[in-house]
């Protein structure tokens, strides 16, 4: 029957947040227990891609040589398609190497880059229960008690302290009844891996396509003709227009070869394989009495590009703080959690917030015409201005999130455009010229188609959204009062700089 | 004691007479009636309700009733479901008891109607984007339409109904009324307050906007403004005040309300096994030890009254019905009376309704420019309207000929309580605005355009409209009293809903409350819940919040038109010369001199309520969903940007067409109107016609 086993902390799921947890847990001397469903090395569904932020906590963790760093593609480049367009061509504008980041990104696959983590991990004191998968979690006498099974054995561990690091379909989350089920939140990807591409080093593809708003494709290389390939969808406008993912990333996998001269004779190199995010706009309380949830599992994912590597490891190295601190009070209240609550709005608000809003204004698919344009514009701009790139193109994944320079930015892009555009229409009508065409006048008309049927399709819906737009726009105050972006020392510094 | 022995055989022989009438009738179910709700109840057996009066509101009742899987009689004392939406056929002609109007924002109707029936509104309704006034004598016909966009509300400017700034004040004043905070109960003294009185308080208001309002509450709820109650009356405008959502005013029934509405509604019920007794006559209605109804009704052409006891009962009867069946005056009969058991409806009896005269005019011609749609007849007595129904209801009922519905709102005032008598009268009124009708000399005279076979006149004095006056909320019956009558609940019109004007959505929501106050005390008792829960749609308006917000933006604006209304009175004193010019203008400069410190005190107000609602977060109804201010303030920018948007030459949105509206001197039009017309006239010519038409229909 049954054996059961008493530790300190259990941290369910072993991906990049689990063992960031496990391995900062075990660091303070903490015994702490990591349960993986999966034997490593197994796939997972995601773009693989890891920002300077992220190899920043890798090389902390130590693990640059377990993942053999030095050897792959460093991604100092991007091109962005719009269409068949190509309005952006060049460096990744906000990668400059500043605050003990490298100037690039890696493609690190899953498979191995959990592998390694989770054996950091270990190596570092955790236990490690691998095909292991929990099953239930219930709370007696203030401990927690967590049965899983591994292979047909039973287990019982029993811990004051549990993490839920498992995910989209954390069980953590459900049994705490903490489970996020906000579609407007969620969004959905689908994935492969292509050979046979004839990439320039280290450039990363993305695209947007005007009947896959909101969402993004990406192609991130590898060496040796390798690339992750895959595209990303809000969940609720799929439900909303009847959008299948499996068919948009079909479409886009035809569309990257036609539009990528690299990709020419791109070939599916394994299966594709289909996944969910929850983004941070729908957080809500992470901690419950006896324990915190972190990575998916708490929804710590970039509302605009869906990353979710970094921001899991990040919530992980926050949250152990709480952990220990609990441990050490031998208290495990859910009041006695909340420190959490405070250090990731801390650390995540100021900049999360303002990339919600961004999303949100983003979410209403009938605008395509206008998001579509817009955003071509913007990296129009990045392309010929290097200091628009890296204030308002972090809103693409850029850790230098600066809202209100970024804001006086768009602003005053707009302005500028839809003043000179009228001025120079109504210099035309003036002079007799009559009418033409003009880009501010045509996108003027492009929002009013927009908002035109919007407010036909679904008037409810589009008071919603508008609601959600200005809830999103009432919780701007971190972000536009902040000095500089927390996450851009990175955890480490914030967890000291605050102890 | 009496009453139950009585009660057995009585009950025997209708039982017997059910399944042969109807085959439809399942086999267990004489079984299941035999053994008596009152005698052997079983738990697993379906309790069995009573609900008394087949209108709108009692049909509704049922309907969810039997959907959670309790077992219905449904009484009515007419031989046709359907109360005040019933049609009667004379002649085999349907005549409706009058024609109604079914708004767009009635979420419980609606629901009703598309997903409890199954039916498609736009295969049986059309949608009205406003309503239509004619003046005696006049040919040109003003359309005021429901100011739900910027389009619609530069059109009624345009219309040339009233000045635009005598429109603004309306409006405005309408606004006003719907940001009037109300305490929530309706006890308070000094705000029991009729529509007039609450205009007669304010700064801005003006004798035409008065009047104007009065028109409106008689001609749509037969009661003088003087009456109204100004909560109630508030209230509804908050309903319906739904700018910029580009609803439709209305929807009118495209065929008789018994083929359209009652027969589909009796239908579903009869498939959900619903066991229908028309013409039977509720006598009274009592309550045993366990406060059980005990019914007493008298079947037409029955000699004697039949008796049976209900597990529960549901009351959908007009008040002045529902009052005798409260205090139950007869004597010599079993069982508590309801007044002994809630002695707070005794206020029934205060409540009062008003008749509605129709006349159903058939001709043997077809009336050439006549529009689809209700036509308020301006300054006619009796507050005549007029609807074209051949227009509207299938063609082949009418042989390619005309047929009028011509309702007398304020029916009141007709000198005759004989029917051909007021048809004439009601005729001669309408010959002052339809001169085809002028000279008929009596009911059936030859000499006229008038099919009399089929024409019908009635004084609907069975048919009263609840009235909503002032002060009537306290009085008005809840859907129950879980204390002093666990067993009985209430429907209609006249109950309290949270939409407190008397409407057909009023009508459907309330008969959903009392449905589901039966299935809560069913669960109370039993102790385990039968069927899906009963709930009503929940209402999407504006927070209390938003139309303050709304009220201090348009302050400027009304006392702006209240100036220039002054002005114009002034000059038009001057215009017709004589010795009161002297007087005009110390009159002119007495209002203007009035303007600052009148719209100081209204602002001061209006700012302090304002911010009361910000910092209390919108507490009333809780029924309803509230759109936020910040949602609604982009969605009201979002629309100025759009209409903006067309006047630079993007797609026009339709506004519904109107007839007059030359001589355009709008304070708020010309603004964004002259360079955008001129800008659009030369970007039109330059290209693009767009024909995507903006749908007029509002998803839920």
């Amino acid at each position: 029957m049954a054996r059961t086993q008493r530790i300190d902390a259990i941290v369910v799921g072993g991906g990049p947040a689990g063992s960031a947890m496990g391995w900062s847990l075990a660091k303070r001397g903490i015994n702490v227990a990591i349960v993986e469903r999966a034997v490593f090395p197994r796939e997972k569904v995601c773009g693989d891609f890891v920002e300077p932020a992220g190899l920043r906590i890798i090389e902390t963790m130590g693990c640059t040589q377990a993942l053999d760093l030095g050897k792959r593609l460093p991604i100092t480049r991007n091109r962005v398609y719009y269409e068949a367009r190509l309005p952006y061509h060049g460096e990744i504008p906000y990668y400059d190497g500043a605050h003990g980041m490298p100037p690039h990104g890696y493609i690190i696959p899953r498979d191995q880059l959990d592998t390694v983590l989770l054996q950091n991990a270990e190596d570092a004191g955790a236990t490690v229960f691998r095909g292991t998968s929990a099953k239930a979690l219930e709370r007696e006498g203030g401990a927690n008690i967590l049965t899983a099974k591994q292979g047909k054995e039973e287990l019982r561990i029993e811990a004051p302290v549990v993490v839920g690091a498992d995910g989209v379909q954390s069980m953590v989350a459900k049994a705490k009844d903490l489970r996020r089920t906000d579609r407007r939140h969620i969004g959905a990807s689908q994935r492969v891996y292509l050979d046979n591409l004839d990439i320039e080093e280290g450039e990363a593809t993305i695209w947007f396509d005007e009947d896959q708003i909101p969402g993004y494709g990406w192609m991130f290389p590898m060496n040796g003709g390798r690339a992750n390939m895959g595209i990303g969808l809000l969940t609720e406008t799929c439900d909303r227009f009847d959008m299948s993912v499996q068919q948009c990333f079909r479409d886009a996998v035809e569309r990257l070869r036609f539009r990528h001269p690299g990709c020419r004779n791109a070939r599916v190199a394994s299966k594709p394989l289909g996944g969910a995010v929850h983004m941070y706009g729908g957080v809500t309380r992470n901690h419950f009495a006896g324990g915190i949830l972190v990575g998916d599992a708490g929804s710590f994912v970039d509302p605009m590009t869906g990353e979710g590597i970094t921001q899991g490891m990040e919530s992980s190295i926050l949250g152990a703080r709480s952990v220990a601190a609990a441990l050490e009070a031998g208290q495990f209240g859910q009041d006695q959690f909340a420190s959490f609550e405070h250090d990731f709005r801390a650390y995540f608000d100021p900049a999360m917030r303002y990339l919600v809003l961004l999303a949100q204004l983003l979410r209403n698919r009938h605008f395509h015409e206008s998001v579509f344009t817009a955003t071509r514009k913007g990296f129009e701009k990045a392309q010929v201005e290097s200091s628009f790139g890296e204030i308002s193109g972090t809103s693409f994944g850029g850790l230098n999130v600066q809202p209100l320079a970024m804001t006086g930015q768009l602003l005053w892009s707009l302005a500028d455009h839809f003043l000179r555009g009228g001025a120079a229409a109504l210099t035309d009508a003036l002079r007799g010229r009559g009418f033409t065409a003009n880009g501010a006048v045509e996108d003027l008309l492009a929002w009013q188609r927009g908002w035109r049927a919007s407010t036909a399709d679904d008037l409810p819906w589009h008071m919603s959204w508008l609601g959600d737009i200005a809830k999103a726009a009432g919780e701007l105050g971190p972000s536009f009062l902040m000095d500089e972006n927390p996450r851009l020392r990175g955890p480490f510094a914030f967890v000291e700089g605050t102890s | 004691m009496s009453t139950k022995t009585k009660v057995k055989p009585k009950k025997a022989a209708s039982k017997a007479k059910r399944p042969a009438a109807k085959k439809s009738a399942p086999k267990s179910k004489p079984k299941t009636a035999k053994s008596g709700a009152a005698t052997a109840r079983n738990a697993l057996a379906a309790p069995e309700v009573a609900v008394v009066g087949g209108g709108l509101a009692g049909m509704t009742a049922a309907l969810k009733l039997l959907q959670a899987g309790f077992k219905v009689t449904l009484f009515e004392r007419y031989d046709r479901l359907g109360g005040n939406t019933s049609s009667q056929a004379v002649n085999g002609v349907e005549h409706d008891v009058y024609p109604h109007m079914f708004c767009d924002w009635y979420a419980n109707f609606w629901s009703l109607f598309e997903q409890d029936l199954g039916l498609k509104r736009e295969d049986h309704f059309v949608a009205h984007p406003g309503s239509m006034m004619l003046a005696p004598g006049s040919d040109d016909y003003v359309n005021m339409l429901n100011p739900t966009s910027l389009e619609a509300v530069v059109a009624n400017m345009k219309s040339g109904s009233m000045s635009p700034a005598e429109l603004v004040l309306l409006g405005y004043s309408g606004v006003d009324l719907a940001a009037q905070g109300f305490d929530s109960d309706g006890l308070n003294q000094m705000e029991k307050l009729d529509v007039n009185g609450f205009l007669y308080s304010r700064g801005y208001a003006t004798e035409a906007v008065a009047e104007m309002q009065n028109y409106l509450l008689t001609l749509v709820w037969s009661i003088d403004s003087a009456k109204t109650s100004a909560r109630t009356y508030g209230n509804f405008l908050q309903h319906s005040l739904r700018f910029p959502d580009h609803s439709p005013f209305d929807w009118l029934l495209k065929n008789s309300l018994n083929a359209g509405l009652v027969e589909p509604l009796r239908a579903k019920l009869e498939e959900l096994g619903c066991s229908i007794r028309t013409n039977a006559d509720v006598q009274s209605v009592r309550l045993d030890d366990d406060q059980r109804p005990m019914l007493r009704w008298q079947a037409d052409g029955a000699k004697r009254t039949s008796a049976k006891t209900f597990d529960f009962g549901v009351l959908a009867v007009p008040s002045a019905v529902l009052a005798d069946i409260v205090m139950c005056r007869k004597a010599g009969i079993g069982g508590k009376r309801i007044i002994d058991c809630e002695p707070e409806l005794a206020n029934l009896r205060r409540l009062s309704s008003a008749a509605i005269p129709v006349l159903d005019l058939y001709l043997k011609e077809k009336l050439d420019d006549f529009p689809i749609d209700s036509i308020g007849l301006a300054g006619s007595n009796y507050g005549l309207t007029a609807l074209d129904i051949s227009q509207l209801w299938p063609a082949e009922l009418f042989d390619g000929k005309s047929a009028l519905i011509i309702a007398a709102s304020d029916g009141d005032a007709i000198p005759s309580e004989n029917p051909h008598e007021a048809a004439m009268l009601m005729l001669a009124e309408l010959a002052r605005f339809y001169p085809q009708f002028e000279g008929v000399k009596h009911w059936g005279d030859p000499d006229s355009i008038i099919d009399w076979d089929k024409s019908h006149m009635r004084l609907n004095l069975d048919y009263k409209l609840f009235l909503d006056d002032t002060g009537s909320w306290s009085w008005r019956p809840r859907a129950s009293y879980p204390e002093g009558l666990p067993r009985l609940t209430f429907a209609g019109d006249l109950c309290r809903t949270d939409v407190e004007m008397a409407t057909m959505e009023g009508a459907v929501q309330s008969g959903t409350l009392a449905a589901a106050a039966v299935q809560a005390q069913d669960a109370a008792q039993t102790g385990k819940a039968r069927g899906n829960p009963i709930e009503d749609v929940p209402h999407r308006l504006y927070s209390p919040t938003t139309f303050r917000a709304a009220k201090l933006l348009l302050l400027p604006a009304a006392y702006a038109a209240y100036s220039l209304v002054a002005l114009k009175r002034y000059r038009a004193a001057k215009a017709s010369g004589g010795d009161h010019a002297g007087e005009a203008l110390a009159t002119l400069i007495e209002d203007l001199a009035l303007v600052p410190p009148k719209a100081a005190t209204e602002l001061g107000q209006g700012a302090y309520s304002f911010y009361r609602s910000l910092v209390d977060r919108d507490e009333e109804d809780p029924g309803d969903e509230k759109i936020g201010l910040s949602a609604a303030a982009l969605m009201v920018l979002g629309e100025i940007a759009d209409y903006a948007a067309s006047q630079v030459g993007g797609e026009k949105r339709a506004a519904p067409e109107t007839a007059a509206g030359q001589a355009f001197e709008g304070v708020l039009g010309q603004i964004a109107g002259i360079a955008g017309r001129a800008y659009g006239t030369m970007r039109a010519a330059a290209d693009q016609s767009c024909s995507t038409k903006r749908r007029w229909r509002v998803k839920r």
